[in-house]
């Protein structure tokens, strides 16, 4: 059955990569646009009452709001009922329809005595447009023990730096992340997913990818690398994908994923930016193989589009989207059909 | 004994308002500048390994650094090692020549039911420039029963919207403060001081201004206001300065205090911001009668100068500085001898 199960995602693989291969972006130089915050992760956008709003964090979030991503935007902090899992950072939201806003955020715990830290991704649910936060718990965790022999400069292992998408049908929300322990080949960018109607009550509801299924627990449990590090975590030499941003794009009808790419030194060098594309968010092995749209150099850490028009955010764009890097964008990016 | 001091201090004021009669103010419009973050109090500014930073806060504190304070200020949340009193607003902040950074902050209660807070003063200390704080507790709260009759719409009393500065020798910290409840006469703009040697210490170590001396505890205790409202708090006409914004201007060689004036109905609409001068912080009945630089319709709350030049802050400004209200600056302020 799991032989099974493998050799069909994989032929769904290779049919996305070709279905995928048409699409072509375009980067263009466009007026500088910062963000007011640090952005150190993903930094999630929503309108609440008709105003933009984007959370940024550096350990603990700010949001800002405004008329508009081009628009003035002022930042205030955002209070949360327990400070427990700080040092939190807010990477995706979603807002339903009754304006209830839930966010998902990457906890850092301190491990290898302090050397290094571990991160896990928790859930948080605000009824008031994001200026508070209930803290719902921790959602996805690693199986394994800290590796206190990890060379990466960061991490000892754990799950973080994610993103987390919705589907068009409204039934899974789809966390790719970055698994930054375990063994080799689950090493990199893996996906888990969350029922939309768990999404009030999502501890212990999540379900993690492995060998083609979904039946691994989001709390300890077992993952299959989508997009397996080319050298592991646990190196100096560290050679993997990391940190996916995904939107919805309407011009190209397929998700859209930024990676960034560490290579190959600890610290995290920035070897570069990548996109991939995928029309299906529930086959992760549907995305085309990554390709690099900006160079070492001019990538930065936290690369993700937002949309430009009214209603559009961080999870959802048109043909014409600005690409930020770590809260700043100085160029436009152009998906063609 | 505390008659003489009145009658001093009543004469010190004659005296000095005759010779303060001669500062000059000027308003020039200017290129708007905004701090990142949205200012809902004085927003206190200190530089820190050569990088200008300011806090700024709306029921929880925000800090920007950046080259300058005309930018670009890059936003992140202050981590605190309790938040037992937040809501917090930090409005006044002091680097010690080692680099530790004290802070002071309003903390507001809520009372009469949740319709209305009371807000008392606390102290912060910190060693990283303002990214983390430790609270060091509340030092100055008021000793005037809440009254749950008041009809400002705000507060049931309390004391809080202030300024912190040191004189020039390095003995006291002067708070100048707002009083919201309690006898006429001390209602407005009041003043206490902490032993600078107490700054590491100051709970229990703060004495407020009252007749002419400095014997009542900044934990209760009474209070004269040096600018008494000309309506009281508890009135929903109330008519008073609060607020105060304090700094050392260097080209006129005198402490100048920005003030808001709340005028006349509930909701605290602010009827025009005013200046005061004064040749020692000491002296709370040296000031000058204020005088209004900008009218209702231009005027905003949070009125504060901050000096252009490096090292130069909320605190200490030369002739030309910029006028910030509620965070934004459209005004370059001119002070002439």
């Amino acid at each position: 059955m799991r032989a099974y199960q493998t050799a069909l995602t994989l032929l769904l693989s290779v049919l996305g990569v070709g279905a995928a291969a048409g699409q072509r972006v375009e980067l263009r130089p466009a007026p500088p646009v910062s963000l007011p915050g640090i952005s150190d992760s993903n930094s999630p956008v929503f309108w609440w009452n008709g105003a933009f709003t984007v959370i940024q964090s550096a350990a603990l979030p700010i949001f800002s709001r405004g008329p508009g991503l081009l628009g003035q935007l002022k930042a205030r902090a955002v209070a949360l009922d327990t400070y427990e899992h700080t040092p939190l950072w807010i990477e995706s939201v979603w807002l339903d329809d009754d304006g209830t806003l839930y966010a998902w955020y990457h906890h850092e715990s301190p491990v290898c005595n302090g050397r290094l830290s571990m991160p896990v991704v928790g859930a948080l649910v605000s009824d008031n447009g994001g200026e508070s936060f209930r803290d719902l718990g921790i959602i996805l965790a690693p199986a394994e023990e800290p590796d206190c022999e990890a060379a990466n400069g960061y991490f000892a292992g754990g799950h973080g730096d994610f993103t987390v998408l919705l589907d068009q049908e409204r039934e899974y929300f789809y966390i790719y992340f970055g698994n930054y322990g375990g063994s080799e080949s689950s090493q990199g960018i893996a996906v888990a997913r969350l029922a939309f109607s768990d999404r009030a009550d999502p501890v212990g509801k999540v379900w993690k990818f492995f060998n083609g299924g979904w039946g691994e627990p989001g709390l300890g449990g077992r993952v299959t690398a989508i997009l397996p590090a080319s050298v592991p975590w646990n190196r100096p030499d560290v050679d993997s994908f990391w940190g996916p941003s995904l939107h919805w794009n309407w011009a190209i009808n397929r998700y859209v994923m930024l990676l960034s790419r560490a290579c190959c030194e600890p610290g995290w060098p920035v070897e570069g930016v990548y996109i991939s594309f995928n029309p299906h968010i529930g086959n992760p092995y549907g995305w085309s193989p990554p390709k690099k749209i900006l160079d070492r150099g001019e990538a930065r850490w936290y690369p993700q589009v937002i949309g430009l028009e009214a209603g559009a955010s961080d999870r959802l764009a048109g043909g014409v989207a600005r690409l930020f890097l770590g809260g700043d964008s100085h160029r436009e990016i152009v998906f063609h059909p | 004994m505390s008659s003489p001091r009145s009658l001093l201090g009543a004469v010190a004021l004659a005296g000095l308002c005759v010779s303060l009669w001669g500062q000059r103010v000027q308003l020039r419009p200017a290129e708007p500048i905004s701090f990142p973050g949205a200012s809902d109090s004085n927003s206190p500014v200190h530089w820190w390994n050569g990088s200008f930073a300011v806090i700024q806060s709306v029921a929880l504190p925000i800090i920007s650094f950046g080259p300058g304070p005309l930018g670009p200020l890059k936003a992140r949340a202050v981590a605190l090692d309790s938040y037992e009193h937040t809501p917090m607003w930090i409005e006044a902040s002091w680097t010690d020549d080692d680099g530790t950074l004290y802070a002071w902050y309003h903390h507001e209660m809520p009372i009469c039911g949740g319709r209305l807070s009371m807000p008392a003063i606390g102290a912060l200390i910190s060693s990283d420039g303002g990214l983390t704080f430790r609270d060091l507790g509340i030092i100055i709260d008021s000793g005037y029963a809440p009254d749950c009759n008041a009809q400002n719409g705000y507060f049931g009393g309390g004391h809080g919207d202030f300024s912190v500065l040191p004189d020039h020798d390095r003995r006291y910290f002067y708070f100048y403060f707002t009083n919201y409840s309690g006898p006429e006469p001390s209602q407005g703009v009041a003043v206490a001081r902490l032993a600078y040697a107490d700054r590491a210490n100051p709970v229990g170590r703060v004495q407020k201004f009252f007749r002419g001396g400095w014997r009542e505890p900044g934990l209760g205790g009474r209070v004269s206001a040096i600018l008494p409202a000309y309506i009281s708090w508890s009135r929903p006409n109330a008519d008073s300065f609060w607020g105060p914004s304090l700094h050392w201007n260097s080209a006129i060689n005198r402490y100048v205090m920005l003030l808001n004036r709340a005028c006349c109905e509930p909701g605290w609409p602010a009827e025009g911001i005013y200046v005061s001068f004064n040749y020692d912080l000491g002296v709370p009945y040296g000031w000058s009668p204020p005088e209004k630089i900008l009218d209702r319709g231009e005027a905003g709350w949070y009125p504060q100068v901050v000096g252009l030049e490096p090292g130069m802050s909320d605190k200490v400004a030369g002739s030309v500085a910029r006028l910030f209200v509620g965070g934004d600056s459209r005004w370059e302020i001119v002070f002439s001898p």
